[in-house]
């Protein structure tokens, strides 16, 4: 890594300071995947609400429902966004060695940034090679992206972190929150045909009935989000850029696309996918790149 | 894992791969030594050979640590090229911080808010009364309660630290207006029969301002807000950057020098340990020569191990100075 100064400019463009965010609020696919998520989960939910009303009124059940759609709005807030990302990720404290590389990478994005690298949350990631965005304020990335043979280089850590800030910066993880407890009741669909599963003989049948309908109910909640998630993540990768990080960016996409040719499937993968092939993320960087072409910033790749 | 103070506790992991080989070259050195002695050369020419080679192996292994050293003095080199910059950039943006503070714009919109909104309630309330019927000195003092009220209104509440947002702006010019209103209500007091009037022109007044508020807000809170984006982001940028002088280079920088340290007595107590290996084959060979060349194979094999130990010391070229752990330091080299 080396660094190039920012004040000077280059072939009369002006430096970037700091990067402008290349969103502000959350996308109108977005809203459609909560809407997606609230009737798939009202779908669910309704079965319930129809016992309700059947023994205490309809009108109380109308009411539990409406409750039900308000509460989702509490996930919005900073402390219960940030207290579902912790806990039901199911991810862990960084061991002391894990929390110096993410933070001192983290620094480093925010020096470029302007981001208040204090006010993060880091967390180690499930999973493998990958790094994540959640809440209002934490940034995981897994343990082998961190220590260990498949570590990446420092600068592409910093890659990857500016692109999950990215998330945070764009709002994208606003309405992540209220989605999941709009979906909630489907879980608790799957947590019951789980259980059945194990009971011998009827069990097994019983768990696919169950299954089958909650996969049909989920899909148009999942279409939709992949759909909108995937320019908010070229999105995100455009903002990585500003700060510097093409380079970086473009050797993990490398990788990426070294991984994906081994699970590439058809159509209905593809509506699922909820980011976009690496070869469209690498284009999509080339493309930022010569836009921005000239301008100095602080980091560099040599 | 630092310091400045000479002392090194050093993570032998980087430095692993290098021990290794150098062990595999000693390994080899000694089987040569032993082989050589054992081939029933001359002695001279066997110790001459054997002492070349112990040269030449120390060469080798040099050569494989000139790797290790390239990669540290690139991590040096880095390392203190980024926090020059970093206290460029550090100073630049106090500056940029400083020059942003000082020009606080919701020092000067809001008081011209104040007085831009105060005049539009003048102004129209003054023609609301001219529609009204008043003449004289009701309408005159119709405005100027107007005026008076809706600057001592605006006032307060930037007073009160109401600033910023453009309902806040059009939350000023309501209340602004409502006191136009009340001193409207004032003039009619005695002309109840124009109280429907008064109320229509009270509700386009307040529509008036509230809109004039509204957008006057706007377009002066935008610059506004942008400007407070920017001092935020600038300020994070400034506190990162500190950060990052602070405790992120100074701890790479301090690992840079220690494995150059490191690699220092790695590489030197290898080459004694070749050197000594050297003296004990050359001993063991010369203590199976006959009783008259000993004397000239002693000498031979002091100056042979005085050779080796010269080479061995010219090898060891990286000299490390104690690493600087302060951002305000200008030590970066590693010479």
């Amino acid at each position: 890594m080396t660094v190039a100064s920012t004040e000077s400019s280059a072939a009369g463009r002006k430096a970037l300071a700091f990067p402008q965010e290349r969103a502000s609020s959350p996308s109108f696919g977005d809203w459609m995947s909560l809407a997606a998520a609230g009737l798939a989960g009202s779908v669910v939910l309704s079965l319930l609400l129809a016992v309700l009303g059947y023994f205490y009124g309809f009108s109380r059940a109308l009411v539990v429902w409406a409750i039900w759609w308000a509460l989702a709005g509490v996930f919005v807030l900073r402390g219960p966004a940030n207290a579902l990302g912790r806990s039901v990720a199911g991810w862990r404290e960084p061991r002391p060695d894990e929390g110096e590389i993410l933070t001192n990478a983290f620094i480093r994005v925010c020096v470029a940034a302007g981001e208040n690298w204090g006010s993060f949350t880091h967390r180690v990631a499930r999973g493998s090679w990958n790094a994540h965005a959640s809440g209002r304020n934490i940034l995981a990335a897994t343990a082998d992206v961190l220590t260990g043979e498949d570590a990446v280089e420092p600068v592409e850590l910093e890659a990857m972190l500016a692109h999950e800030l990215a998330h945070h910066r764009h709002r994208d993880l606003l309405l992540a929150g209220p989605k999941w407890w709009l979906l909630a009741p489907l879980a608790l669909v799957d947590v019951v045909g789980r259980a059945l599963s194990h009971v011998p003989l009827l069990g097994p049948p019983l768990a696919a009935a169950l299954w089958f309908p909650f996969r049909w109910i989920v899909f148009p909640f999942r279409a939709i989000s992949s759909l909108a998630s995937r320019p908010r993540e070229l999105a995100a990768d455009r903002f990585a850029v500003d700060c510097g990080y093409a380079l970086p960016l473009e050797r993990l996409f490398e990788r990426f696309a070294g991984l994906e040719r081994s699970w590439q499937g058809g159509l209905f993968e593809w509506m699922l996918s909820t980011h976009p092939g690496a070869a469209d993320r690498i284009a999509e960087i080339r493309g930022v790149e010569a836009e921005t072409a000239g301008i100095p910033r602080l980091v560099s790749e040599a | 894992m630092s310091t400045d103070n000479g002392e090194v506790v050093v993570s032998q992991e980087a430095l692993e791969p290098l021990t290794d080989e150098l062990k595999i070259v000693l390994k080899h050195l000694r089987h040569d030594l032993s082989s050589a002695a054992e081939d029933g050369v001359p002695d001279s020419l066997a110790l001459e050979a054997l002492a070349a080679r112990t040269i030449r192996a120390i060469a080798e292994g040099d050569e494989r640590a000139s790797l290790v050293r390239k990669r540290i003095e690139s991590q040096w080199t880095e390392g203190n090229a980024r926090k020059a910059a970093l206290i460029e950039r550090t100073a630049t943006l106090s500056k940029t911080t400083s020059d942003l503070e000082s020009h606080d714009d919701s020092t000067v919109i809001w008081p011209r808010h104040a007085i831009a909104v105060a005049i539009g309630c003048w102004f129209v309330t003054a023609i609301a009364a001219n529609l009204l019927g008043l003449r004289g000195v009701s309408a005159i003092t119709l405005a100027g309660g107007a005026l008076l009220f809706g600057g001592a209104a605006a006032y307060a509440l930037y007073a009160m630290g109401v600033r910023q947002t453009a309902s806040r702006v059009g939350a000023f010019a309501a209340v602004a207006l409502v006191s136009a209103i009340m001193a409207l209500a004032f003039a009619l007091d005695d002309n109840l029969a124009a109280a429907p009037f008064a109320f229509v022109a009270a509700c386009a007044i307040l529509g008036c301002a509230i809109g004039f508020g509204l957008a006057e807000g706007a377009l002066g809170t935008e610059s506004e807000r942008g400007r407070r984006q920017l001092l935020q982001k600038t300020r994070n940028g400034l506190a990162a950057a500190t950060a990052e002088l602070e405790r992120v280079l100074p701890g790479e920088l301090a690992r840079s020098g220690e494995s150059a340290k490191a690699l220092v007595e790695v590489e030197g107590s290898h080459h004694d340990q070749a050197a000594e290996d050297f003296r004990s084959t050359a001993s063991s060979v010369i203590s199976r020569a006959d009783l008259a060349s000993r004397a000239e194979l002693e000498a031979l094999r002091e100056s042979l191990t005085d050779r080796i130990r010269d080479a061995a010391q010219s090898h060891l070229t990286i000299a490390v100075r104690p690493t600087s752990t302060t951002p305000d330091s200008h030590d970066t080299t590693l010479a």
